[in-house]
This record gives C-alpha cells, sequence and structure tokens, in this order.
C-alpha cells in the first residue's frame, strides 16, 4: 500500500501540471479565461489535498478545501523569509483562494455565487449567462503585485512536494 | 572542533508560532498538540492555531514537510480552528485524532 507521503506526492505532481497548463495558456488570446481558471482552480485544489493526504486526512472528492486551506499553505511558505509586506499578501491570497474556490460549479455559496469557470447559468432575472463570456473576480485579483506573489508562492509550495 | 546542535523541537515550534502569529494577524492563540510518538525524530511538530478569520470545518490537519533553511528541521502539522471550534475542543464536542492531545499555549514571543 502508497504511503501517505507518495499519495500526497501524487497530488502535486498532478497539481504541477495543472499549473503548468495554467501558464502555457497565459498570453493565448485564442484561449477563453474560463478555460485558463479552470487549471488554477484544480491546481490549488489539488495542492491543499497533497498536504491532506500526507497528513493522513480522508480526501474527499468535494471541492471546498481552497478557501480556508490555501492561505494556510502560502503562509508556511513565508516563514524564516524576509517579506514586509507578508500580512498583505496573505490577506489578498485569502480572497483570492475564496473566489478561486468558487469557480468550481458545484460551490455556489448559498446559491448566491452561481458564476463558475464551466457551466453556463441563469441569474436571478432569468439571464442565460455563459463561462464564455463572464468576467472572472480572480482575474482581476491576479494583476495585482500581491496576486503575482500569490501565484509565486502557489508554484513553489507545490514544487517542494514533487 | 566545531558541534552542530541537535534540533530542538520545543524551540522549533516556538519559532513556527511566532512567524504565524507575524504573518496573520487574526491568529489569537497557538497551542501544541502532542502526539503518542512526540519523542520520534519523524513526528511532527504540531499546531493547533486559533484563528478568527477561518471558517469552521472540523480537525483538518495540514501536514509540511521539513525546511531546514529556515531552521524547521522537523515536519510540521497545522491544524486551524475557529474559536467557537476551539471551546468545543476544550467541552471535547470536538475530537482531536486518537492519540493527540492538547498540549501548552505558545505565545508570540514579540508581542507586548
Amino acid at each position: 500500500m502508497a504511503s501517505l507521503l507518495e499519495l500526497g506526492r501524487a497530488f502535486a505532481r498532478q497539481a504541477k501540471a495543472d499549473l503548468d497548463t495554467w501558464d502555457f495558456l497565459q498570453g493565448r488570446k485564442e484561449v477563453p479565461a474560463c478555460h485558463k481558471l479552470l487549471f488554477l482552480q484544480m491546481a490549488c485544489e489539488k495542492l491543499v489535498k497533497a498536504h491532506l493526504a500526507q497528513a493522513g486526512q480522508d480526501i474527499k472528492p468535494v471541492h471546498t478545501y481552497t478557501a480556508k486551506h490555501l492561505e494556510t499553505i502560502l503562509r508556511h511558505r513565508l516563514v524564516g523569509r524576509s517579506v514586509p509586506n507578508g500580512r498583505a499578501i496573505l490577506r489578498h491570497a485569502k480572497h483570492l483562494s475564496q473566489e478561486i474556490e468558487l469557480l468550481a460549479p458545484a460551490v455556489k455559496r448559498g446559491g448566491q455565487r452561481p458564476d463558475n469557470c464551466e457551466y453556463p447559468w441563469e441569474d436571478s432575472m432569468g439571464t442565460i449567462h455563459t463561462p464564455l463570456e463572464w468576467s472572472f473576480v480572480p482575474s482581476g485579483l491576479l494583476l495585482a503585485p500581491a496576486g503575482r506573489t500569490v501565484l509565486k508562492l502557489l508554484r513553489e509550495s507545490i514544487e517542494s512536494l514533487v | 572542533m566545531s558541534t552542530i546542535a541537535a534540533p530542538n523541537k520545543d524551540l522549533e515550534a516556538q519559532r513556527l508560532a511566532d512567524a504565524h502569529y507575524q504573518l496573520e494577524e487574526n491568529i489569537t492563540a497557538i497551542y501544541r498538540l502532542n502526539g503518542v510518538a512526540e519523542t520520534l525524530p519523524n513526528e511532527p511538530i504540531k499546531l493547533l492555531e486559533v484563528n478568527t478569520n477561518t471558517v469552521p470545518s472540523g480537525i483538518v490537519p495540514l501536514r509540511f514537510d521539513p525546511a531546514p533553511s529556515i531552521g524547521i528541521s522537523f515536519p510540521s502539522t497545522i491544524v486551524e480552528v475557529t474559536p467557537g471550534e476551539f471551546q468545543q475542543i476544550g467541552r471535547g464536542e470536538l475530537k482531536l485524532p486518537d492519540g493527540w492531545t492538547l498540549g501548552g499555549l505558545l505565545p508570540p514571543s514579540n508581542r507586548g
């Protein structure tokens, strides 16, 4: 039977492939933002599941781990480093991770946030929206300087487990 | 002849806690969690962090590898809970994993 560390490493390898694909798609205008963000959402979720697996946790097939735990993982990457705006980066990471979790169609925050990066949805006015034409919150958050730092920490965190 | 000091788990736990207090302003308290194999070198430093800016999700440990370059030579496990969940742990309503017990408070070294 595989060890917990091996299982965690397997999740991390898959997360790295997701993040590499996210990187590969950047700058490609023919690829919609929803498809790019799908890979980012999957990378974040698998990173969290890698840490859970290594702790011996039963990994449930749900998409609600990122909002709570991604910031904790990124915080750990900042330990021992001189980062004067570390708290601001982590506040941004918290907001970003909550929005990234909402990209999964199963996560709707009590029906208040049906926007997701896979399936069309109908709003309260009866208007149908598709992910293809939607403007996603994480896209803007990632453009901020702290957003770019979050992406670097995310990659570091994934690669530290591979 | 120079000697290399053996890793000190208690000191490293405090160092890790201090770093987390510094980076996350919403952490109000950090406690050690003790396991049955606490003296073994591979047994992680286990911290229970009470955070006012998190959502309740029960006891969900996250495991981290050692990071000798920043002075953390033990693996570590972080459990983050809300203040309400911490009270539930105290009342025995929320159970820690088998063999784990709540240890001492690690107050921030550099706060007031």
